[in-house]
Parts: structure tokens; sequence; C-alpha cells
């Protein structure tokens, strides 16, 4: 950790998700990536977030409407299909 | 003639945008509902509004972010008292998520935590650690992996906002699992 960098540690933390969603200008991406040799503290943090957002990422997503109401939901759009007047 | 969108369509159209949109829609109204029952009321009562409302019928319009609209909205007096528990959470987090952070807005004590770094992985349950706004970011955008577009539009929020929110919301996750992890 230095804050003696052209870019400074505070604003590069501040530029982390800019830097992943690659939203970062070419002068300041360059100063980004020319931070990160000399700053294990900023490396550190620029992997965590990518861990971050790898677990976050692995969220299951294997819940399922239960079949009654998955079947009320049918039936709801059955009715609509017979009636389709939007509510009030 | 009128455009129909595929998910009004026929039954079939409908079904398959049901199985494929309501694993996401459930795992956020668990993340708000006080219970699985109540997650899964919420999601259908999310559906049925979006259906009889309308919100359904723009060929153009995300599905899932017309569902979840209608998820965080209570037509009326709610008798179910869990389900309007976890409507209003949602709600909540919702419009509050746009005024968590200003984009270049500093947030010194994320930052400065960065000098003392503890080697952390954060773990999916500790998604609970977060005040619910940022909960939702990190759910929509980084669990979910909804579209940006999606997710600026559901918060009405900016490009370079939703990554300042994003970013911060990434940072207290940071902070809250080291915080955890220094005083376990």
């Amino acid at each position: 950790m230095t804050d003696t960098d052209d870019l400074a540690c505070i604003e590069l933390v501040e530029l982390v998700t800019d830097y992943l969603e690659d939203a970062l200008e070419p002068d300041v991406r360059a100063r980004f990536e020319q931070h990160l040799p000399s700053c294990p503290g900023c490396e550190e943090h620029l992997e965590q977030v990518r861990r971050t957002i790898q677990v976050l990422g692995a969220l299951p997503q294997d819940e399922r409407l239960s079949p009654q109401t998955r079947a009320r939901l049918l039936d709801a759009f059955r009715e609509w299909r017979a009636h389709p007047q939007p509510e009030a | 003639m009128t455009a129909v969108a595929p998910v009004l369509r026929d039954e079939r159209g409908f079904s398959e945008a049901l199985d494929r949109w309501s694993p996401s829609l459930l795992g956020l109204a668990r993340s708000f509902a006080p219970d699985v029952a109540t997650a899964q009321r919420m999601v259908e009562r999310g559906w049925t509004s979006a259906l009889r409302s309308g919100h359904l019928d723009d060929p153009g319009r995300p599905v899932r972010l017309a569902v979840v609209r209608a998820m965080a909205v209570s037509a009326q007096p709610e008798a179910d008292l869990a389900l309007a528990a976890g409507q209003r959470a949602l709600c909540l987090a919702i419009r509050s998520s746009g005024v968590v952070v200003l984009p270049g807005q500093r947030d010194r004590r994320a930052a400065t935590a960065v000098g003392a770094t503890l080697p952390v992985t954060p773990a999916l349950g500790d998604l609970d650690l977060l005040a619910p706004p940022l909960r939702l970011v990190l759910l929509l955008v980084d669990a979910h992996r909804w579209p940006a577009q999606e997710v600026e539009e559901l918060l009405e929020v900016r490009p370079a906002a939703l990554r300042a929110i994003l970013g911060h919301s990434r940072r207290a996750l940071l902070a809250a699992v080291q915080l955890r992890g220094a005083s376990a």
C-alpha cells in the first residue's frame, strides 16, 4: 500500500469495478495497471473483488415454483386470456 | 395488427417464461421474504399483477423487470402480513439503491480497509451482512447476472451510478466479511 504513486490507493479501490467492467478511459486504465505491481494491498483487493464476483456468480438457481403455485399461475393466465382487459 | 409479447402469445409461451425466470425471481424474493413460502407467494403475486396490469404486454420490455416491479408493489392493503413485509422490503431496497452512493463520492472507510487487508473469500450467506439496497444490487448483477441496462432501469440510475453503487456494495461486502473474520 502506498500513497505516493500517480494513482493513489484510495482512487484505485474506487475504480476497481470500472476496471473489471472495462469502463475506464485508456489513460486511467494504464495508470491503474501501472499501480498494481508496486502495491500488494491493491493487488490483493482486486483479487478479492474478482473472487467475490465468482462466488456470487455461483449462486445456485435451482429453486422452482411449487406445483401448486405454477398451476395457479397457469389458471390465472387462462383466465386473463379469456378476459384480457388490464386492471385499472 | 398489434404485436403480442411472446410471453403472452399462448399458454406454452407463458409456461416457458415461468420456468425460465422464476428461479432467479425466487432467489431474489428469498432474500427479502421472511420465509420460503412467502417468497413463493411474492413471485406468484408478481406474475399475476404483471399479467393483469398489462405490464407484460410490451414485447420490448424485459419480462423479469416487469415481474420484479410488480413483486414490490402491493395493489391493496395486504391481509397477508408476511407477504406485505416481503413486498415492502423489496420495494424499499429498490427505491433506496439509487441513493446509496453518488458517483465520485469517496468511500473512505472501505478504501482505508484495504491497507489492513485480510485474505477473505465471501460466501453466499455473507450477503445477509449487507444492508438490503446493497444486497439487492449484488444479487441482481453478480449473482443473477442481470444485464446492466435492466438493473439501471429497475433502480432508475445511470450506468456510472450503477457502477458506483456496485463498487460500494462489493467493498461493503468485503469489509463486512473482514470485520467478521477479525472479530471471530
